[in-house]
């Protein structure tokens, strides 16, 4: 009996004490995404949303940390490379299952980065072939001196059943949240927890992603406890808020740049004016469209942690006069550009409907056109018909995202060329390695693009809503996320 | 123009006179009255928007004025912002609240532009053209301010626009007023503003009267107008400068465009009224006058037939009388007329026939006379020289007898001629070739001492004659003819044929260069037994013969003198028999 009573006092004493360390399993939490995700297959993750949803619903062999750290994740270890530095091998986890619980295989793990390799050609360039091979894969490097594991850490590289496109609607990964619904139309894509995953099951039961076409939208859903985070601050018009929230901020990670189309391809595919622009431009006003979180005016697609700079002041406010002798310089290639002309050219910039953002964004670029002496129209369209006409260059400029969880600046001219569809990157690549120097050159000399800034993200959240947490490339960490007084 | 042609013509115009007349005086008098309407309506459009814009310039200083205080829940704020700042700069709250309050404050103060800029003229808020904010470098707020000390002025503003997707910057031309305010070290430049538009406009506007519409000095349209501007503005619009911030020169006009109300429309309806109007008098008048007309000139034809047939002796002919009016009594009279001639002619034919047998009697007893006297002179001596027993009454027996006999024989061949032209027949008409008919007649001349020319035109048509009847004019004309020219050597005859002009006549010209007929006998010379050839045994019948054959075809004879000298006889013959010549062509 003294043994019993010991033994039920020490459960006692054991059950409030494991309620205070573990949180509760369970709730729905409805949050934010930064703009729709287009497509939910890794591979072609680009926006913030992209890689943000395709963290949860997908593995890759590593991660970033929350100080920007890779770690293990798929993989057992870091990659091991053979003595001549031009194989990694890469041992993998075993009895990892994927929402339709099959078990990964090295096989699928072989075939989503020979399809990554394919779709996405300029990320996978220094890699020549990936094998399956014993407990893991091979990746056989073009050259040595490759960071393998930052590489395998790119969300593009999630791997996806037996390495092929997930389903649009229903995709299938080994993630910790498994896709319920994506509802477009409704603007929702709504998750719930992967009780398999192999890190371990999230707290949640179910998490619910919404993305808004005004900035209102989402605060008052906020405000009336429909949501529990907010990208766009807790209160509408700054009165206090009727839920207690705090805000946490990612690093400035999130490349915000001007694109340009074909529609107008002698203009818009001339050099000069790229460069008009880019110096007309006042990035310290673009700086300020944001709902107070970091931004750093850049003219370089790099972060600061990866070699890049941020503006001075000065620097920022752009120099019109400069832009002006440019654009007479271009004018004299271009016969639209020359001054007489240019009052009768009008450009049409377009941007994603789902990030308001990027309307402030459009006008402020919009202003640099207007110093230019040309016309401009803003135009908001969907997710898919931005992305759609990027790609097919039916469109004058748009407003675009790079949201690369990298410290590598050969990942971000890589980015960054592709998304200019300037194919300099991959050669380089495939060649090696890209020459920083030359890198920024080429650029210099043709600007596939013009950044405008590196932004963070801030969100605001409920007080008693836990464990959200960015991760070193400003991506949402959802899966620590609890509720404890949240509803079932 | 025929008679029906001028009666129609003139009921035409009778007609058309009026209406006319009546259309272009109601017409001018609607045009003077629209004309003063549309004067009145000019200078009341004017007077009315220069009121408008008079308020509206009011309204936006006292706008800008109220702004620019520190009582000014905004602008107050602001400074007070700024100035508890160390930077004397807004940070992101501060900048989102400013963004949000500007917006509100301008939608509350119906302000379509609202820019603040702080001391370093930068611009704080403009909730019109968000594209601006945070962007350095812009002075003009605080250059208008100054410049326009805080009067209202217009200017050109760049105005965000959204509807639906598409987001655009419009330029729009605003009645503005800039001012200061300031709170120690920290001042901003606040410059609010109204947009021109509709609602500016609306007030004069009338619909189909009066629009207007506001014009930038490079003529860009920046507010159109409501209606067809281009129907309105046919005069000259009126134009009212909207000055810029130095308060002359202006920055853009607004037009007004007065419409004459139509004026053209209605005057064109009037004047396509009054030509329809005209138009179907004009036809029922035509058709009136065309019944009109038909009938009366269809009584006119009659009498037009009648007097042909009088012309042609048918003196039985007679019209009919179709009503009691004047063509009617026309008709009567034209009857009673030809009943009258022919009384008349009844009576002379008679008297003419007793004359006629009175002159032949005369002429009878005249012709008779003449060689009675030598017979009974002879018959005097005779029986003197018997009583004697003249010795040589043998002889004178002899001489009387042969004298008796040769006058005996003179009377016979009298009695003959005269027994001759009294049983002048009637013509019996064939068609015949009247050249072949001259060639016929003279070929018995041909070789003979005086020279006769033939000049027959051809082709000429046939005509209805008596062959032996124009055979015997030919013949006694020619005679006639070597008569007159004698045993001169250079007597010549010339006989010729041709068309008449109407196409209507044949005609026979015989002439000759004998001496010709004296001017008071040309009258005589076809009166029967004148002759001027007594002594060449002449009966004066020839040319009464002729005469009369020629009539009896219903042809007439003259003599004129021949171009060289002597006569010239000119018959006109009908082509057809039964066709009277109204008219002489000879």
């Amino acid at each position: 009996m003294p043994a019993l009573g010991a033994a039920l006092a020490a459960l006692w004493l054991a059950a409030p004490a494991g309620a205070e360390t573990r949180p509760p399993y369970g709730n729905t939490v409805e949050g934010t995404l930064l703009g729709a995700p287009v497509a939910l297959d890794p591979a072609a993750a680009q926006s913030h949303a992209e890689i943000t949803v395709a963290a949860l619903v997908f593995d890759t062999l590593y991660a970033i940390g929350g100080d920007g750290a890779i770690e293990p994740h798929l993989a057992v270890g870091p990659p091991v490379l053979d003595p001549a530095g031009t194989t990694a091998h890469v041992a993998l986890r075993h009895g990892v299952k994927f929402h339709d619980q099959a078990v990964m295989t090295a096989g699928d793990v072989v075939d989503s980065l020979e399809r990554v390799r394919g779709a996405v050609g300029w990320l996978l360039a220094p890699i020549s072939a990936v094998h399956a091979s014993g407990d893991g894969i091979d990746v056989v490097l073009r050259v040595p001196g490759v960071e393998v594991a930052s590489l395998l850490a790119l969300p593009q590289t999630a791997i996806t059943r037996r390495g092929q496109a997930p389903d649009p609607v229903r995709p299938v990964g080994s993630g910790p949240f498994a896709v319920d619904s994506f509802d477009r139309a409704g603007r929702m894509l709504a998750l719930r927890a992967f009780d398999d995953h192999f890190a371990g099951r999230p707290y949640l039961n179910r998490l619910v992603l919404r993305w808004f076409d005004t900035p209102d939208a989402e605060v008052r859903r906020f405000e009336t406890g429909q949501s529990q985070m907010s990208a766009r601050g807790a209160t509408v018009f700054g009165s206090a808020p009727k839920f207690q929230a705090t805000s946490i901020q990612s690093p400035a990670g999130v490349l915000v740049f001007v694109g340009f189309g074909r529609q107008h391809a002698a203009v818009t595919g001339e050099p000069g004016f790229r460069r008009a622009l880019d110096l007309a431009l006042d990035r310290s006003a673009v700086a300020t469209i944001t709902t107070g979180e970091l931004t750093q005016p850049t003219r370089l697609p790099l972060p600061v942690d990866a070699g890049g700079k941020v503006l001075d002041p000065a620097a920022a406010g752009g120099n019109a006069a400069a832009a002006l002798t440019a654009l007479d310089d271009a004018g004299r290639r271009v016969g639209a550009l020359a001054p007489a002309n240019r009052a009768g050219l009008t450009l049409a910039i377009l941007v994603d409907e789902t990030r308001p953002d990027d309307r402030e964004i459009a006008l402020r670029v919009a202003r640099g056109l207007q110093k230019l002496g040309i016309g401009f129209t803003i135009q908001a369209v969907s997710a898919e018909a931005l992305r759609d006409r990027a790609r097919g260059g039916s469109c004058d400029l748009w407003i675009g995202q790079i949201a690369a969880p990298t410290r590598a600046a050969a990942v971000w001219w890589g980015a960054a060329f592709a998304a200019g569809n300037d194919g300099w990157a991959q050669r380089q690549l495939q060649a090696g390695a890209i020459d920083l120097a030359a890198a920024a050159q080429e650029f210099d000399r043709r600007p596939p693009i013009v950044p405008l800034m590196f932004r963070a993200i801030r969100m605001w959240h409920r007080l008693d809503v836990h464990g959200l947490a960015f991760d070193a490339s400003a991506r949402l960490g959802f899966a620590d996320l609890y509720w404890p007084g949240g509803h079932p | 123009m025929k008679l029906r042609g001028r009666f129609t013509l003139a009921l035409a115009l009778a007609a058309l006179v009026p209406i006319s007349v009546a259309a272009v005086v109601t017409r001018e008098v609607i045009a003077r009255r629209y004309r003063a309407d549309y004067q009145a309506n000019r200078d009341s459009a004017k007077k009315r928007l220069d009121a408008e814009i008079g308020q509206l310039r009011t309204q936006v200083k006292n706008v800008a004025t109220t702004l620019a205080t520190h009582d000014d829940p905004l602008v107050g704020w602001l400074l007070l912002e700024l100035a508890k700042s160390s930077s004397h700069r807004l940070d992101y709250e501060h900048t989102r609240t400013l963004e949000q309050s500007s917006s509100r404050t301008m939608r509350g103060l119906s302000l379509d532009v609202l820019t603040i800029t702080d001391r370093d003229d930068r611009v704080l808020c403009a909730p019109h053209a968000r594209g601006k904010v945070s962007e350095a470098n812009h002075p003009e707020i605080r250059d208008r301010a100054r410049r326009s000390s805080g009067a209202t002025f217009f200017a050109l503003e760049d105005i965000t626009t959204e509807d639906g997707g598409k987001t655009e910057v419009r330029q729009v031309l605003v009645a503005e007023a800039a001012r200061s305010a300031q709170d120690g070290p920290d001042e901003v430049w606040v410059a609010a503003g109204r947009k021109i538009d509709e609602q500016l406009l609306v007030g004069i506007r009338d619909e189909h009267r009066v629009d207007a519409r506001v014009v930038a000095l490079d003529g860009k349209v920046l507010v159109p107008a409501a209606a067809d501007w281009a129907r309105l503005s046919q005069d000259e619009p009126i134009r009212i400068a909207l000055p810029g911030v130095d308060g002359r020169a202006a920055v853009a006009w607004i037009e007004i465009a007065v419409s004459d109300g139509d004026m053209a429309h209605v005057l064109g309806n009037i004047t396509l009224t009054s030509a329809a109007l005209a138009l179907a008098a004009l036809i029922g008048v035509v058709l009136i006058g065309l019944l009109v007309a038909r009938r009366t000139a269809r009584d006119l034809d009659q009498l037009v037939a009648g007097s042909l047939a009088a012309a042609r002796g048918d003196l039985d002919h007679r019209v009919p009388v179709r009503s009691d009016d004047e063509i009617g009594a026309v008709a009567a009279a034209f009857n009673f007329m030809m009943e009258d001639l022919k009384t008349s002619k009844e009576r002379l034919v008679i008297a003419e026939r007793i004359a006629a047998w009175q002159e032949i009697a005369r002429r009878l007893a005249h012709e008779i006379k003449n060689p009675l006297t030598p017979i009974q002179m002879a018959m005097d001596t005779l029986r003197k020289t018997w009583r004697k027993q003249h010795p040589s009454f043998g002889e004178i027996l002899e001489e009387s007898t042969t004298t008796v006999m040769e006058e005996a024989d003179r009377l016979k061949h009298i009695v003959s001629e005269f027994s001759g032209f009294a049983r002048m027949p009637k013509p019996e008409f064939q068609r015949l070739d009247l050249n072949e008919l001259v060639r016929s007649a003279l070929a018995l001349y041909q070789g003979g001492a005086a020279p006769i020319e033939i000049k027959l035109a051809d082709p000429l048509p046939r005509i209805d004659a008596d062959k032996n009847q124009l055979s015997q004019v030919v013949l006694n004309l020619v005679e006639n003819a070597r008569d007159a020219i004698g045993q001169r050597s250079e007597g010549h005859i010339t006989v010729s044929t041709r068309l008449g002009e109407a196409g209507d006549r044949a005609l026979l010209i015989v002439e000759d260069n004998g001496p010709g007929i004296p001017v008071d006998l040309k009258d005589k010379v076809f009166a029967p037994y004148f002759t001027t050839k007594h002594t060449k045994g002449g009966t004066g019948l020839g040319l009464a013969i002729v005469h009369r054959i020629v009539s009896d075809h219903g042809g007439r004879i003259a003599v004129v003198d021949a171009p060289g000298g002597g006569a010239r006889f000119a018959i006109e013959l009908p082509l057809r028999n039964g066709t009277a010549l109204l008219t002489s062509r000879i």
